[in-house]
């Protein structure tokens, strides 16, 4: 979900845009050597992702895989992200340049979360793995809508009922997410294990 | 009237600071869009059809604004700022290809580290786009039928994973190949988009809008 240009008050653009600036800034610092590569593809990954629709009921909707992201970079997530969703203004003008700040920090702050909880995951064997790669998906989604729910309140009391509505719609997809993300990591401990080791 | 995709990028990042922090959008503040708009002639179906699709999630905002809160003020000024900016960014952007907006980056002089990010990732997209394609003729081939059920998530997450395999392999050799060759970090690519008199017109039209908008003309 992107922020339409227009939405959020000046204090919201400025805060989330000195952030993003800074995680971005911070996380292109490790973008060198494989990391290149790597961090590129992740980019693509995520920006192709917005493609992948899966169905819920009679519904769909289309995989955010931000979690999958910050588990395989770390912190290199953060230029990660912010590129695709430069992309994405460019190429398809979802969001816009003003609110890139705002969706980098409401897409890639949360991958984090992915990261650590796809660490602890790798630690372990039979449920509680399981149960770990499934946070590793299921949690950025929630951190997301989380932010992006905050960030809306905070650009003015109007939009209140937006936040809480859009906060809603990601639960069903805080599942579907977490569910992708279980049996993704597993297949890729399986098939390619450098791939996610090396992160 | 086409503009070089430097001068696009610019000119859309301006116009869209100019705009966004409006606390009262006065007719003259779409002075720019307008412009775009009309050079935008020959697309004018794609810019409409897009607009009406980026205008679902603006409306939505709007009509919660409205109806739960009755700040019709409110609701008016995110509707206007976010059709002024989108139209600009859809009227300057649509028809140009990922290379090209990386042309425009470079064109930019913005830092080494995010053009080269952004080159691999332009390269990295169309061959994972490419294999998603053949993925996805090969599910239906097979009768694949996407349901709400676990088969379909898990086939799903297969098929994101078979995606990174095949796409990885691919990105080392091609970054082990550009190294081979002496890449150190720095690109330089040779088609570049000139300057004309388009991009000197969008740039006066900058000037006069930010003269409106800024200068108390309006």
């Amino acid at each position: 979900m992107h922020i339409s240009e227009g939405v959020l008050s000046a204090p919201v653009l400025g805060v989330t845009g000195a952030a993003a600036a800074a995680m971005v800034v911070y996380g292109f610092r490790y973008v060198k050597g494989d990391m290149l590569a790597k961090t590129a593809l992740m980019s693509s990954l995520f920006f192709v992702g917005s493609f992948i629709h899966v169905p819920i009921g009679p519904s769909s909707v289309h995989l955010i895989l931000n979690g999958l992201v910050g588990a395989v970079l770390g912190v290199c997530a953060f230029p990660a992200i912010f590129t695709a969703l430069l992309m994405q203004v460019l190429l398809f003008q979802f969001g816009g340049f003003t609110t890139l700040g705002a969706n980098t920090v409401v897409m890639a702050l949360p991958a984090l979360l992915g990261y650590y909880f796809y660490r602890q995951g790798i630690r372990r064997h039979g449920i509680p793995q399981s149960l770990m790669f499934f946070l590793a998906g299921a949690l950025p989604v929630l951190g997301s809508a989380m932010l992006l729910a905050v960030v809306l309140a905070f650009s003015g009391e109007g939009l209140f009922s937006a936040a809480k509505a859009l906060f809603l719609m990601h639960i069903p997809i805080f599942f579907v997410e977490g569910i992708v993300c279980l049996f993704l990591f597993r297949f890729m401990l399986k098939v390619y294990p450098d791939f996610l080791e090396r992160g | 009237m086409r503009f070089s995709p430097s001068v696009s990028i610019a000119a859309a990042v301006l116009y869209s600071l100019m705009t966004a922090f409006l606390t009262q959008v006065h007719p003259l503040d779409g002075l720019f869009a307008l412009f775009v708009l009309i050079s935008a002639h020959g697309r004018w179906r794609v810019v409409f059809l897009r607009m009406l699709k980026l205008n679902i999630f603006i409306v939505f905002i709007c009509l919660t604004v409205l109806l739960f809160h009755g700040d019709r003020g409110h609701a008016l000024l995110i509707f206007f700022r976010a059709n002024l900016i989108t139209a600009v960014n859809v009227a300057l952007f649509t028809g140009y290809t990922a290379d090209e907006f990386y042309y425009g980056f470079h064109a930019l002089r913005l830092p080494d580290r995010f053009t080269v990010t952004l080159f691999f990732m332009v390269k990295y997209t169309e061959i994972l786009g490419k294999e998603y394609d053949r993925m996805k003729e090969a599910l239906k081939v097979r009768n694949f039928m996407p349901k709400t059920n676990i088969f379909t998530y898990k086939t799903y997450a297969y098929l994101a994973g078979m995606l990174l395999v095949r796409s990885m392999d691919r990105a080392v050799r091609l970054s082990q190949a550009m190294r081979l060759r002496g890449f150190s970090g720095r690109l330089y690519p040779f088609n570049y988009i000139s300057f004309g008199r388009s991009d000197i017109a969008v740039i006066g039209m900058l000037i006069i809008q930010s003269l409106f908008t800024f200068g108390g003309i309006v």
